[in-house]
């Protein structure tokens, strides 16, 4: 299972290079088929004219031009080397180019055509969904022919020209493209509205919100939505502007609540913020009514969001959700493609089939690689909600089992009881009617004995359950040891000092001391070197704050075999000196038990000596439970 | 969590419903600007063979633009009249459908008539315009003059025939790419999760489910004629093929879907078989169609695509889903998909018509299955999910319950060996003072007290054991005599029992203290149950040496047991029973009357894994 993780980002990589590969082969067909040379040349002043601009030494380029946001004014010629060839569509793009005048050669000056987002098309002007389009007559007109581009657009420009019988193949191709991208995008939507949990997740739901953004903007921008149903130049524009805006936001801020949850250093993540804070100025420039202020906001912010990213990534200190490792990978990926991105979108790199489709690839590759670093996530998130499912399911298990078995064991127990019981009242009745005779002492202290065993179990059993019914009343705990004592047997058998403790009474349930501090001094009794005497010493101790009583039971033992501290208070424990011994094992599980019930404690150490060893058992009671 | 996601849900599908119906209606809408066609008639050719001189005096019926019919070899002649246009710029005469096999357009001209020809089993390249829909190019000196059209198709002969401007018509089509660009990547993502969905769930249906969406995708593109665009064949007739052919296998992976998909369900038995007929009839439809028998295959499609409907209904109707949430939305979805299909196979059948429906008829019904396949892809999953989610849940119950067992299994050790040490230490005390007792009747309850505590001590800590599976097992050859005098002797009950058969030699390998354990428990149990002034009629039977040994008991019962219970059930016949199959052996029920039990041990020779040379 471990070695799977780093692999689905590994696919996903490597499907996002083919989508890449293919999107840039898609246009070379087309290429190929041209036989029309373009060549440029800005105008900073914006002042030329068709005549003055004639005589310009204007730059051979492919296809891209221009880009960056600028104000100059572009001019654009065209030649076409064979005017036989038939006419041709010239498209320009993107979309959100401004005002674009064609001028056609004819006789005696020049025919001017217009088209773009701020002006209605005229002339030569023909429609065309993904571009701006005019119709070029080589055999009728020559050439050359010039373009006056004006736009504040952001992006690099392009041109193509198309043969006029393939431009419905040329347009139904670029709409297959968008159909691709929209499916992947869809398919996306679809995965995180099914699939990734929590949807309310700031970075789910900011995915969500970022999908349906660039949906949006692909679908305006490729000029389908003006195909739909044709605005007026203004709000085209604004809408489109808006929408390219709230793109840019929507991305930042995924980012941004995406790795915020990594805790990147504090620097880092105010950088994040900030950067959010002012992509969001963006739309809310174009609602104001600038335009050109939230294509600016947008634009340099999405210039930062690279190194901003860095920022992030490199200061991340949290593993969770998700490990940093497969994390930083696949931003490495998304960084490179990002600031490939960017370079195309600035003009950097004259070259069609970078920027043709970069708002799409853009739009895919972000996509999935946001996908897979969801799915990361979402992946280790459910990871840890199944174990922890199953960590509940185990232990209702276990508390079940225990239920059961110990239901078992109690009627197993009461069983023996039950028969013990018969066994101890028909001896009796022998020793009782004389037919016992030389026995019947040693019969009568097997039965009592029978008996102590079953009390034992029964003890034993409630403690497993844990069900003592506790009677608190004030009594003194010396007493009751000075009690015992005497009861168990001869008084040089046990040394009791009493201390500073002998009237210290305590509020705490009586029985259940008694049978603790019994089983305490049986044990030391039966266990201890014969005529050693047990010492037992008590002393007023309090213990984290609370008043209480320490009573210490110390003893000899002939072994000098240490006790197991850690398993001494388990059930059936046997210690060294109590080999060979008969017991049920169960006193001092008995013990502890009773001390945690009264909130008391109960601890054990052994120390060896020359002649065997010594062991000190510590019972602390607390004045009040 | 679970409400917000909910409310999300509902949301989006409001959304998207109303996104769809906006979308359906933006389809169906046909705004080319005002058609400049002035007078059409008609005239039906069911031969197929008449030339233009046949018709020119022909009676023509005045007719609609519209048409319906087709699945036959009839031609349908149109005689109409285009105005001229007010302004410059081409004219398209164009009919709303891409799938008519073969259009003729006769033009006058200075020399009689020119002959234009388009169709889809004309290769893109080679058609008189190159059009979406199928159309042609009006010269200026045929507008206002009479025109003859030829139509003639294998499959529906459904369209509107129209006259626009040039520009008009490339709005319309950019119109149509703009919102074909959204039906197809809703149709795109349907086929990326059926993808995941097959590469995560294996199955047929998922299978189907790819191969439907793949299939209906490949039709679409051909019906609304972007593939021959796309993908121009240098053959004549082939996007003709692809498109027929791919309209059979959408209906044929449709009704498989819908197959796999209820019968997983356990609906009605004769409806699922009747659906099993009407998918191998489909199949021989498909067959037919490679075969080159395009032309009758066609109304036959649509009949057997409407007994599928029905026969999917039926299905529905008789489902057996555990879940009602689920079975509630599976009937609410189909609910939905019955409509607008219904909707749409009445509509190609000429039944009735609902233009929203009909006229973007290939969207609809794309957008229609995709909801279904979503819907019922989803219900699939989530059914998916929690059966792997209670799955794992049983795995881990199992597994601490097994770790709870053996831990409890170590506790239970313990105890029984502190028990059974403790209570027989000091029983053996009273067993020595049993001699000292000369009375018999005070001897007695004593004793049998004793011996009841112990042999209850002794079966605890054999239960313990065979539940751990830590007896300490030593096999070797012993009489089966001896085993039972030993396990007999013991019982208050021992003096009533009478041993038939003469197998007195009869011997097993076995373990001593089991069988011993065994035999102790079953007569144990039979002398509990026994009438105390009945015998206990006991049989022994080994066929030959080293072969299997059969003891058989049978006595009258003191009083019959609770009804319902079997006797083997009880106590000590269960670890009987427990012990004997852990031998190899078995415990059955011979006879079992109100008054009367019989039982029969089974006792193997020998233990399968053991070595007689070994073992002795």
């Amino acid at each position: 299972m471990h070695h799977s993780a780093p692999a689905a980002p590994c696919r996903t990589i490597a499907l996002g290079a083919l989508l890449l590969l293919v999107m840039a082969l898609l246009p070379l067909p087309a290429l190929a088929r041209q036989s029309v040379n373009f060549a440029v040349y800005i105008d900073p002043t914006r002042a030329l004219t068709i005549a003055e601009v004639q005589d310009k030494p204007f730059s051979p380029i492919i296809a891209t031009f221009g880009g960056g946001f600028t104000r100059s004014i572009y001019w654009l010629r065209i030649t076409v080397d064979d005017p036989e060839a038939g006419n041709i569509r010239l498209g320009l793009r993107p979309p959100t180019t401004d005002r674009i005048e064609l001028f056609t050669p004819i006789e005696g000056g020049w025919r001017v055509s217009q088209n773009g987002e701020r002006a209605l098309p005229t002339q030569d002007a023909v429609p065309s969904i993904n571009s701006y389009a005019f119709s070029l007559s080589p055999e009728r007109d020559r050439g050359p022919w010039y373009v006056r581009i004006d736009t504040t657009a952001p992006g690099a420009l392009t041109v193509t020209a198309i043969p006029s019988d393939e431009i419905l193949r040329d347009e139904i191709a670029t709409s297959a493209w968008g159909i691709l991208t929209f499916s992947l995008l869809c398919f996306a939507a679809v995965l995180v509205v099914g699939t990734l949990a929590p949807l309310h997740a700031p970075a789910n739901l900011g995915f969500l919100a970022m999908l349906a953004t660039l949906s949006a903007y692909l679908y305006i921008v490729n000029g389908f939505s003006q195909a739909l149903d044709r605005l007026p130049p203004g709000t085209a524009e604004a809408v489109q502007e808006f929408f390219a805006c709230l793109a840019v936001f929507s991305i930042i801020a995924f980012h941004h609540f995406f790795l915020r949850d990594h805790e990147p250093a504090r620097f880092a993540q105010r950088t994040s913020l900030a950067l959010v804070g002012v992509s969001a100025l963006g739309p809310l420039a174009r609602l104001a009514g600038n335009g050109h202020l939230g294509i600016a906001i947008a634009l340099y912010s999405y210039v930062l969001v690279v190194p901003v990213l860095l920022l992030v990534l490199a200061t991340m200190r949290s593993d969770v959700p998700s490990k940093r490792g497969p994390l930083r990978c696949i931003y490495a990926a998304y960084l490179a493609f990002l600031s490939f991105n960017i370079t195309a979108r600035f003009g950097l790199v004259d070259a069609e089939f970078l920027c043709r489709h970069s708002v799409e690839a853009l739009s895919v590759v972000s996509c999935t690689l946001i996908l897979s670093l969801l799915w990361l996530r979402n992946k280790t998130v459910r990871k840890a909600e199944a174990e922890h499912a199953f960590a509940l399911q185990s232990l209702s298990v276990d508390i079940e089992v225990d239920r059961q078995f110990r239901a078992a064991q109690l009627d197993l127990i009461q069983r023996i009881d039950a028969q013990a019981e018969r066994v101890a009242t028909a001896t009796r009745s022998l020793v009782a009617s004389g037919a016992l005779q030389a026995t019947s002492a040693r019969a009568e202290r097997a039965v009592t004995t029978l008996r102590r065993i079953i009390d034992r179990c029964h003890l034993a059993h409630r403690s497993t359950e844990n069900r003592w019914n506790l009677r608190p009343v004030r009594f003194c705990p010396a007493t009751v040891l000075k009690g015992l004592a005497e009861t168990l047997g001869p008084p040089s058998d046990v040394h009791l000092d009493t201390g500073d403790a002998a009237g210290f009474m305590v509020t705490s349930d009586r029985d259940l001391f008694e049978l603790a501090a019994e089983n305490v001094l049986a044990n030391a009794l039966r266990y201890g070197t014969a005529g050693e005497p047990v010492r037992v010493t008590l002393k007023r101790t309090g213990l984290r704050g609370q008043a209480g009583l320490s009573i210490r039971v110390e003893n000899t033992a002939t072994m000098q075999t240490p006790f197991e501290t850690g398993k001494v208070f388990e059930k059936f424990y046997r210690g060294p000196s109590a080999q060979g011994l008969g017991g049920t094992g169960l006193g001092l599980f008995i013990t502890r038990d009773v001390m945690q019930a009264l909130s008391g404690q109960v601890s054990l150490s052994s120390r060896a000596t020359p002649h065997g060893s010594e062991v000190t058992l510590t019972l602390w009671l607390p004045e009040h439970p | 969590m679970n409400r917000f996601r909910q409310l999300l849900l509902a949301l989006f599908a409001l959304v998207a419903g109303v996104l769809l119906l906006a979308f359906v209606e933006a389809l169906a809408r046909q705004d080319t600007g005002q058609d400049r066609i002035t007078a059409v008639s008609v005239l039906r050719d069911p031969s197929g063979a008449l030339q233009l001189s046949d018709v020119l005096g022909a009676d023509f019926a005045p007719a609609s633009p519209e048409s319906r019919g087709g699945y036959d070899s009839a031609a349908l002649w149109f005689r109409l009249t285009v105005s001229p246009a007010a302004d410059a710029g081409g004219t398209i005469l164009q009919l709303s459908s891409n799938q008519l096999d073969h259009l003729t357009l006769y033009t006058p001209s200075p020399s009689g008539w020119t002959a234009s020809e388009s169709g889809d089993t004309i290769p893109f390249a080679r058609r008189a315009a190159k059009v979406l829909p199928l159309g042609f190019l009006l010269p200026e000196t045929a507008e206002g003059q009479t025109l003859y059209l030829r139509v003639q198709s294998a499959s529906a002969l459904t369209f509107t025939i129209g006259a626009h401007s040039q520009a008009s018509a490339d709005r319309h089509l950019d119109r149509q790419i703009a919102l074909h660009v959204i039906y197809f990547s809703l149709l795109g993502m349907g086929i990326l999760l059926s993808a995941l969905r097959l590469r995560l769930m294996p199955s047929a249906l998922s299978l189907a489910i790819l191969c439907f969406m793949v299939i209906y995708f490949v039709y679409s593109t051909e019906v609304l004629g972007y593939a021959p665009v796309l993908i121009d064949f240098a053959a004549p007739g082939a996007h003709n093929f692809i498109s027929e052919t791919s309209a059979l296998l959408t209906v044929l992976s449709s009704m498989l879907f819908h197959r796999l998909y209820l019968g997983k369900h356990r609906p009605n038995r004769i409806a699922l078989r009747l659906t099993d007929t009407v998918i191998g009839l489909q199949s021989l439809l498909v067959l037919l169609r490679f075969a080159g028998y395009g032309g009758i295959v066609g109304q036959p499609s649509m009949i057997l695509s409407l007994l599928a409907l029905l026969l999917v209904t039926a299905m529905l109707c008789t489902l057996d889903m555990e879940s009602r949430i689920a079975r509630r939305a599976l009937h609410i979805t189909y609910a939905i998909w019955f409509c607008f299909t219904g909707l749409w196979i009445c509509s190609r059948l000429g039944l009735f018509d609902l233009p929203i429906v009909s006229r973007p008829h290939v969207e609809v019904y794309g957008l229609n299955s995709l909801f279904i396949v979503l819907t019922l892809m989803a219900i699939d999953r989530a059914e998916h999910l929690r059966r792997h989610h209670a799955t794992q849940l049983s795995l881990v119950t199992a597994r601490a319950t097994q770790e709870a067992n053996a831990r409890n299994a170590t506790v239970q050790d313990g105890f029984m060996h502190m028990l059974v040490h403790e209570v027989r230490n000091n029983l053996s005390v009273l067993q020595m003072g049993l001699p000292e007792i000369s009375d018999t009747a005070d001897r007695d309850p004593l004793a049998r007290a004793i011996r009841d505590l112990d042999r209850s001590l002794v079966e605890a800590r054999h239960a313990t054991w065979l539940s751990r599976g830590t007896w300490p097992v030593d096999p070797r050859p012993l009489s089966v005599i001896e085993a039972l005098d030993k396990a007999l002797d013991p019982l208050a009950c021992a003096d009533r029992i009478e041993l038939h058969g003469d197998d007195a030699e009869a011997s097993v390998v076995a373990d001593a203290g089991m069988l011993g354990a065994a035999l102790s428990a079953a007569f144990g149990a039979l002398c509990d149950l026994a009438r105390t002034d009945c015998t206990l009629r006991l049989f022994l039977s080994q066929s030959e040496p080293d072969s299997a040994c059969t003891i058989r008991v049978e006595t009258q019962l003191a009083a019959p047991l609770p009804d319902g219970h079997s006797p083997l059930t009880l106590p000590q016949f269960a670890l009987c029973a427990m012990i004997l199959r852990q031998m190899g052996g078995s415990l059955s029920l011979t006879r079992h009357t109100p008054q009367s039990l019989g039982i029969a041990i089974g006792l193997p020779a020998r233990p399968e894994q053991v070595d007689m040379q070994g073992a002795a």
